[in-house]
Parts: C-alpha cells; sequence; structure tokens
C-alpha cells in the first residue's frame, strides 16, 4: 500500500495562482505594471498541512502571497508564544517587514491544510525598488491591509459575550464558502478568546439556528450574514 | 485653565529622542520637523475623526491622546493610549483613504503635525523616505500585536492588569474610568472594580474617586504575564 498516492499534490495551474492574485486582496488594487512585475519575480510553493511558512525571528526574507489553501497567522509581543490570531483568505499578504524596514520576522506563517504561495523572495523586491524606488509604496501598502485585519481581531476580542466573539471569528471564515472550516473547537476557542466548552455550546446553538452545520471535528458556515448581525447586535 | 504652553525646541527634543523619529537618521529628522507644525488640542478635542479626509502625520510631544478605532463599518471603540513620541496617521499618505482610528485628547496636549502635501514633497524629493514612513506604521503594527495578546488571556484580571501596565507607557496617573478600562479589556465594570480593589490590597496601585495611579507597574506587567503559554 502506497500512502504516497493517497496523499498526492492537488497541482494548482501558474496561470490560476497569476489570476486568484490579480484579483483578491493587495494585489488586485495595484496597477497592472507593477502587478505583472511581481508574479514575473515570483515563484509559486507548496506548502504541506502544518508546515511552517516562515518563523518569528528568522532572517530576512520576501513576501508570501496566498493563493489557494488557508495559513495561521500567530503573533505575540517579543518573548511570548506566538497565538493563533486569524487565518488568512486568498490574496492576502504578508511578510512585508523584512523589506520595508530590514527587520527579522515578527509573526508565525504557518499552512493550516495544503497551501499554495506565490513567493517574490527579498531580493526581487529589491530589484524591482532599484528600478524604481517608488514600488517602496505599493508595498507599504500591505502594512495596511494587515492592519485592517489587526483592528477587526482586536474589535472581535473586545466584544464581552463569548458567543458574539466565536460568531465574530466564524464570521470572519466566511471566505472559505461552505466547506468545513479546518479549525478545531480548542483553535476557533484560542482565537475567541472562549473554552472548548463554551465553543460546543455556541456551536451548539448556531446549528440549531441553521446558521453552521456542525458534525465530528468539523464546521461549515451557512449563514454568514446571520453571524454577522448577531455578533454586532450590541455594538 | 491657562494653556500650558511648550517650547518649539523642547517638542522637537522630546520626537528627536523618543518613538519612531529618534531611530530614524538626523537629516530625515531635521527635514520632518522643519516642515511640522506645532498644535495645541484641549482636553476632549478631536485630533482626527474616524473616516476625516486625508491627512498627514501627528507624533505626540506632550499630553495623553486616546486612539479609538473599529472596522469600517462600527462604532469605534477605546483601544490605546499614545505615548510621547509615538507618531500616527500614515494610512492617508500610504492608501489615500479616510481614517481608520479616531485621535482623541484627554489632556491638554500638543502634537507635531506634518501635513500630507509637505510628506508628498518630501518623498517626490527622495523616495526612501517612503521607508521611513512605513517603519512608523510596522511599530503601530507592534501595539496592535500586544493589544490581541492582551485581549486574548482568558483570565479578565490577568487582562486588566495588562491594560494597567500598558498605560503607565504614557503616565504612572491612568486617565481612565472603570468603564473605558473595561472596554480596553473586554471587561465589565464590576470585574475591573473587584480588579482594582485586589491590586491596590497588593500595593500595586492607588484608586481615589475616579483616578487610579499605578504604584508598581512591573508587578502588574508579571500578574498579566503569569499563565501566559
Amino acid at each position: 500500500m502506497c500512502y504516497a498516492l493517497h496523499m498526492s499534490l492537488r497541482l494548482i495551474k501558474r496561470d490560476v495562482a497569476e489570476t486568484v492574485l490579480r484579483q483578491n486582496g493587495w494585489l488586485s488594487y495595484q496597477p497592472e505594471a507593477f502587478q505583472k512585475e511581481v508574479l514575473r519575480r515570483s515563484i509559486l510553493v507548496h506548502f504541506a498541512p502544518n508546515e511552517l511558512i516562515f518563523d518569528v525571528g528568522d532572517e530576512l526574507g520576501g513576501i508570501y502571497g496566498l493563493v489557494s489553501g488557508t495559513a495561521t497567522i500567530n503573533t505575540a509581543p517579543p518573548n511570548h508564544v506566538p497565538q493563533l490570531i486569524n487565518v488568512g483568505a486568498p490574496g492576502a499578504w504578508a511578510g512585508e517587514s523584512c523589506f520595508l524596514a530590514r527587520r527579522p520576522r515578527s509573526v508565525e506563517l504557518r499552512a493550516l491544510v495544503e497551501a499554495w504561495l506565490m513567493y517574490l523572495p527579498l531580493d526581487q523586491m529589491d530589484e524591482m525598488a532599484d528600478a524604481d524606488p517608488m514600488v517602496a509604496h505599493n508595498f507599504g501598502q500591505i502594512i495596511m491591509t494587515n492592519v485592517d485585519a489587526l483592528i477587526r481581531v482586536i474589535h472581535d476580542l473586545q466584544r464581552v459575550d463569548p458567543d458574539r466573539r466565536i460568531a465574530s471569528v466564524l464570521q470572519r471564515a466566511r471566505w472559505i464558502g461552505e466547506r468545513p472550516l479546518p479549525l478545531t473547537q480548542s483553535e476557533i476557542g484560542t482565537m475567541a478568546r472562549a473554552s472548548r466548552r463554551q465553543v460546543n455550546a455556541a456551536l451548539k446553538r448556531f446549528a440549531e439556528n441553521g446558521w453552521v452545520k456542525t458534525s465530528y471535528r468539523s464546521v461549515t458556515i451557512l449563514d454568514p450574514e446571520k453571524l454577522r448581525l448577531f455578533s454586532t447586535e450590541d455594538d | 485653565m491657562s494653556a500650558i504652553l511648550i517650547k518649539r525646541a523642547t517638542a522637537e527634543a522630546i520626537l528627536r529622542q523618543n518613538g519612531w523619529l529618534s531611530t530614524q537618521a538626523e537629516r530625515f529628522q531635521d527635514e520632518v520637523l522643519r516642515r511640522s507644525i506645532l498644535l495645541r488640542f484641549a482636553p476632549d478635542e478631536v485630533v482626527y475623526h474616524f473616516g476625516d479626509d486625508l491627512g498627514g502625520i501627528y507624533g505626540l510631544v506632550s499630553g495623553v491622546v486616546a486612539v479609538n478605532t473599529a472596522p469600517q463599518s462600527d462604532a469605534p471603540q477605546l483601544i490605546h493610549m499614545g505615548v510621547p513620541g509615538s507618531w500616527t496617521g500614515e494610512d492617508s499618505y500610504l492608501i489615500r483613504q479616510p481614517r481608520r482610528l479616531e485621535l482623541r485628547a484627554m489632556t491638554e496636549t500638543w502634537v507635531m503635525h506634518l501635513p500630507l502635501d509637505q510628506m508628498a514633497q518630501m518623498t517626490a524629493a527622495d523616495p526612501a523616505v517612503i521607508r521611513n514612513f512605513c517603519q512608523n506604521l510596522l511599530r503601530g503594527v507592534d501595539v496592535l500585536i500586544r493589544i490581541i495578546h492582551d485581549l486574548q488571556k482568558q483570565d479578565p484580571e490577568r487582562r486588566i492588569a495588562s491594560v494597567l501596565q500598558r498605560m503607565t507607557w504614557s503616565s504612572k496617573q491612568v486617565l481612565l474610568t472603570q468603564t473605558e478600562v473595561g472596554t480596553m479589556a473586554s471587561a465589565s465594570r464590576r470585574q475591573v472594580n473587584a480588579a482594582l480593589k485586589r491590586f491596590a490590597e497588593n500595593g500595586w496601585l492607588t484608586t481615589s474617586y475616579g483616578s487610579i495611579t499605578i504604584l508598581n507597574a512591573e508587578a502588574l506587567r508579571l500578574f498579566g504575564d503569569e499563565g501566559d503559554r
């Protein structure tokens, strides 16, 4: 029995990957010539489930754009163990601080499921900046997209009611569509500051309302809009 | 309530010695300060609103500034207090979109304002300054990560201790009501009240009607970090 056969890679075509990044997130807002240049210089890379993409304190490197699958963003202040705070959606880019500030990685990025990412190496970014220093402005905009995501995480965590925090966290993953969420109940709990018991009870309630579907060890989001309305009721 | 005046030279020295600008090359510091305007805000005055038009960046010289924010569809909530030497407001410069934060003076406050057109002129003369401005935004990201980390703590007392310790970055006198501490720590007023009582018993702070004075920030930090995985 060859397990490798069962665990064969899901391949992705280069032009499909480029289209995903041209149509979603930071790169989709950039001028055509810049998009072209980024993609021309990028490498499409594959990560297995749970494989580390980069670690806190890692040496300088380039930026990664999520094409398919998903990756977890784990962070903490210096000298603390990184904790799961968010999962990336296709079109999200990360790792810009090395290029902009020459500082080592301050977050951990890890593939949650099998994932394909586009990698633009640091030397390629530097070459682009040598040819046109204004590209720093384009790359700097990645920080703003990440600031928006962090502000949303903070806002969700400020909710006092655990059910509303859990609903917000689930709603944040709505882009996954009607597929099982690749998160355990304890991972949802970490993101929502809730105990496993609280997550379990909330999921049961949301399932009764028809907002999610739960089966053994998996949750599928059915009605993200209802989750959003419920989570923002007290706002 | 006469205004406390601050000399331009003193203001520049504060920003040259604290926070983002102090880490930048001297020529860049000179250029930023040469093009900046020193502004005074009265207590409770808004520096800029959530959703305001494009504008430049602001560096806190003295006083205390509350930072309120939320995703664009929601009402802004208090998340942090600015520290002298901290700068903010690069969103307009980088993405030409309305303000992501609301900044409000809590006490009489002096800030240095570098207008957007001055930032654009600096960039046109030398695009390398884009990275200098981005480095400030990355410092802001570090603060957001600290806030998230504090909010992920399960025990409300540890969240409250972490928030109070963070407040000592700007002043030993915490200029927050119990409700505001609760908003920042995602805790009820009752939980804040009980925590303050216990922290006062430990000698980490004193409370008198409407005000909290931190006596031992390090003890609050250690307590806030206990149980960190």
